[in-house]
């Protein structure tokens, strides 16, 4: 079978995109799209640095054939980054120096930005059990636990990202 | 990644259609968390695959019993509460994102020591619809891994069905972490008492063999007795001592052993603490 | 929960004298400093940064040594091959070396610069001064200036100088005293001092780090954030060591894995124990600005410190790494055995 056109939305854009049998999401994402943000960590399903939202869900995109998502909404750190500036989360990430490698922050954001969108004041704990599957070798999490906290308050005072 | 075709019907006939056309050489992927991982790395190399998110298994009903459909994600049976040792054994499985794409049909198929939602299911004598191009059957999930996973040819793993619980139940994931942890064992326990009387006993048990397991002995030594400290203690030796568990990173066979007992103890003690 | 579950509490130290670098056999780091056009300073180095922050606390210095605004000092550690040599980022070295090397750099860079200044404002170079805010002023004449910019600007369009600037560290190699074994091997020592508390369930063996509280000496600071970073990031990768990571459980058989990410046992967000950290600032004689090193030694402290909690709280002597569940519940057997 020959490669297929797979079109689906990124970060609210039509994107279409030639791929082979399999392709994950992960490489068109970072070779074909250019869209660097999303990492390439363990390609297991056990790193969290590929995670994208997907029609808003956090899901792995190195497990993910790219053909799957056809015809849905797709968004990446690139699409959560405003063209001049931060978005809150990663605002409170920068304050609350919870960035070291960076190698974890893209799936962390994502993470937390889904998390905030279904609990817009997560306790500590819920925090924690959100965010086990973005491992972070750096911070030792506590500053990522913090600025999460940070952004749901920033978030709750009206600046809302999208 | 060289495979050849990658297939994502858009039916369950059409799915059962490839699957008898093509057969045993097309690897069925559902929510990809066990196959993609093993094709990134090598060790899986396909010619043709079939993926199922399209199918429209992924749906939970209820009719009596339990319907829960093959490709439905640990997400949703998480935040379906009809069940609640489904819904807290989908919940402490694995991370959230791979809880958003693994599959409740695809767990049944997960390495040991993962796993663990189908060891709630087998507490729950789940049944498994299986269906082929000509028809299907109904399989006690009990005996899908007495026969090490096996289904016959052409066969798709369609519907688990769960009937409702009568007793008491409880489920205990142990590991080394709070969340996102492979089991060091994992105990799902469903006990129906008449009184003070157990008269019926169910308790699966994961981490100790290849497959999820039922501890038979146990459950016999405890039916027509009441649940006290020496029942209790006697169940969970006996537990522990039919079992023969495998060793990996997560934890030695010695130890894993071990806490069969200590965590059924546990397990069983938090039932008789629990109103009936 | 259960009937039987007991859990003991222990309390343990540790205490430790960390080496800033290592005896190497000569043991150098270089810098190189130009200024752009526009006047921005960039400094090139083969030094990584891991995420540690290393490329922060250089422009730091860097901007300090100067007297440059920290936005105007970029660092370029591009490439190991083309750039000016270092051994590495290892032995909490970095901040020691590089930023020495950094210094010397500087200080030669700023020293072209303030020359080419004095010959645009008509002044000895030895009147002016930086005021760390992009403008070069005559000491004790406030209106007479230039800025950083137009100086680089004529430097390369009026003077055709360059403003740039050579530093380089080295710690010689040290001989080691055949008799007495007797050497010198670091540049410097930083210390710390950790104490933890564990919660240890003796029927699974679970261990539960409850706290560790520390106080760290680590020279000058030159980024408190940064330390606190390393200090509590330092801290889960030493949970890690102490009860966790392995990667060959049953070793020397090593055929058990783990076979890939997930199986291989990390503490995550939820093991996190109360943490508490002092710094206090003991200035090396030989770091820039009084810098010895915080990095390896964070991890290193809480190993010892929570193994000696648990024996502290289960009366038993273990003496292997990770002390994973089933080590406790051994040397609990063999503890019994014993009595």
């Amino acid at each position: 079978m020959a490669s297929k056109v797979v079109s689906f939305t990124l970060n609210g854009r039509e994107t279409e995109v030639m791929v082979k049998p399999l392709t994950t999401l992960q490489v068109v994402l970072r070779e074909q799209l250019g869209h660097t943000a999303t990492k390439t960590g363990c390609r297991q399903g056990g790193c969290g640095s590929c995670t994208v939202l997907l029609n808003g869900e956090p899901v792995l995109s190195c497990l993910l054939p790219a053909e799957d998502v056809a015809g849905q909404q797709v968004t990446t750190l690139e699409g959560l980054t405003p063209i001049d500036g931060l978005h809150p989360v990663q605002r409170a990430f920068f304050d609350h120096y919870a960035v070291q490698c960076g190698y974890c922050s893209p799936g962390m954001i994502l993470t937390t930005k889904a998390l905030l969108d279904r609990n817009p004041t997560p306790s500590r704990e819920e925090i924690v059990e959100a965010i086990s599957g973005n491992i972070c070798r750096c911070t030792g999490y506590t500053a990522i636990i913090e600025a999460v906290e940070a952004a749901a308050q920033a978030l709750k005072g009206g600046q809302n990202g999208r | 990644m060289i495979v050849k075709d990658y297939f994502l019907p858009e039916s369950l006939d059409e799915a059962v259609t490839l699957l008898a056309e093509r057969g045993p050489d097309l690897l069925v992927m559902a929510g990809g968390t066990i196959a993609m991982m093993r094709m990134n790395e090598g060790h899986l190399l396909p010619d043709q695959v079939m993926g199922l998110r399209r199918v429209g298994l992924d749906a939970i009903t209820i009719n009596g019993k339990l319907s829960i459909g093959a490709t439905t994600t640990l997400s949703t049976l998480a935040n379906n509460e009809s069940v609640p040792m489904l819904s807290q054994a989908a919940r402490s499985a694995a991370s959230w994102s791979l809880r958003n794409m693994a599959t409740v049909g695809g767990n049944l198929f997960a390495r040991n020591p993962y796993g663990d939602v189908a060891t709630a299911l087998l507490a729950l004598n789940a049944d498994l619809r299986v269906i082929n191009r000509n028809g299907e059957r109904v399989l006690p999930l009990a005996d899908f891994f007495a026969a090490n996973r096996q289904l016959e040819p052409g066969e798709l793993l369609a519907d688990i069905l769960v009937p409702p619980p009568t007793g008491q139940t409880v489920y205990h994931k142990f590991g080394r972490r709070a969340y996102n942890t492979p089991a060091v064992v994992t105990i799902a326990a469903h006990i129906t008492r008449d009184g003070d009387s157990v008269t019926a006993a169910s308790i699966a048990l994961n981490g100790v063999a290849a497959t999820p397991v039922r501890a038979i002995p146990a459950e016999k030594m405890l039916v027509g007795q009441p649940l006290n400290g020496e029942t209790i203690t006697a169940a969970a030796q006996a537990a522990a001592e039919t079992v023969d568990p495998p060793s990996d990173a997560v934890a030695s066979g010695w130890y894993r052993q071990r806490m069969v007992r200590v965590i059924l103890e546990r397990v069983l003690t938090q039932i008789m603490e629990q109103e009936q | 929960m259960g009937v039987n579950m007991t859990k003991v509490r222990g309390q343990g130290m540790a205490a430790i004298n960390y080496p800033t670098g290592m005896n190497l056999g000569g043991d150098p780091s270089q810098a190189l400093i130009h200024a752009s056009t526009t006047g921005n300073f960039i400094i090139s180095l083969s030094s990584t940064d891991l995420g540690q922050g290393l490329k922060t606390v250089i422009a730091q210095i860097g901007a300090e040594t100067l007297g440059v605004p920290f936005d105007t000092v970029i660092i370029d550690t591009a490439d190991t091959d083309t750039g000016p040599h270092c051994m590495g980022t290892f032995a909490s070295r970095a901040t020691h070396r590089v930023g020495n090397a950094v210094m010397m750099a500087a200080n030669e860079a700023k020293k072209a610069l303030l020359d080419v200044a004095a010959d645009e404002l008509e002044a000895s170079p030895d009147d002016l001064e930086l005021d760390g805010n992009g403008s070069i002023v005559v000491k004790g004449v406030p209106d007479r200036s230039i800025s950083v910019i137009d100086t680089a600007l004529a430097a390369h369009f009026k003077h055709g100088k360059t403003i740039a600037g050579r530093g380089i560290y080295m710690k010689p190699k040290s001989k080691v005293d055949p008799l007495t074994g007797e050497m010198d091997p670091d540049s410097t020592e930083a210390h710390a001092c950790t104490v933890a508390e564990v919660e240890v369930d003796t029927e699974t063996g679970e261990v539960k780090v409850l706290s560790l509280k520390s106080a760290y000496e680590v020279g000058q600071q030159v980024n408190p954030a940064l330390v606190e970073g390393q200090i509590v990031g330092g801290a889960l990768m030493g949970i890690g060591h102490a009860l966790y990571e392995t990667t060959n459980p049953y070793y020397p058989a090593i055929d058990h894995g783990p076979l890939n990410f997930s199986d291989y046992l990390m503490p995550g967000p939820a093991e996190l124990p109360e943490m508490e950290s002092v710094v206090l600032e003991f200035p090396s004689s030989n770091g820039p600005y009084g810098v010895k090193g915080v990095g390896e030694m964070t991890a290193n402290c809480p190993i010892p410190a929570i193994v000696n909690a648990i024996n502290n709280a289960l009366g038993v002597r273990i003496t292997t790494l990770p002390v994973t569940p089933e080590v406790v519940l051994r040397a609990l057997e063999e503890k019994a055995a014993q009595a």
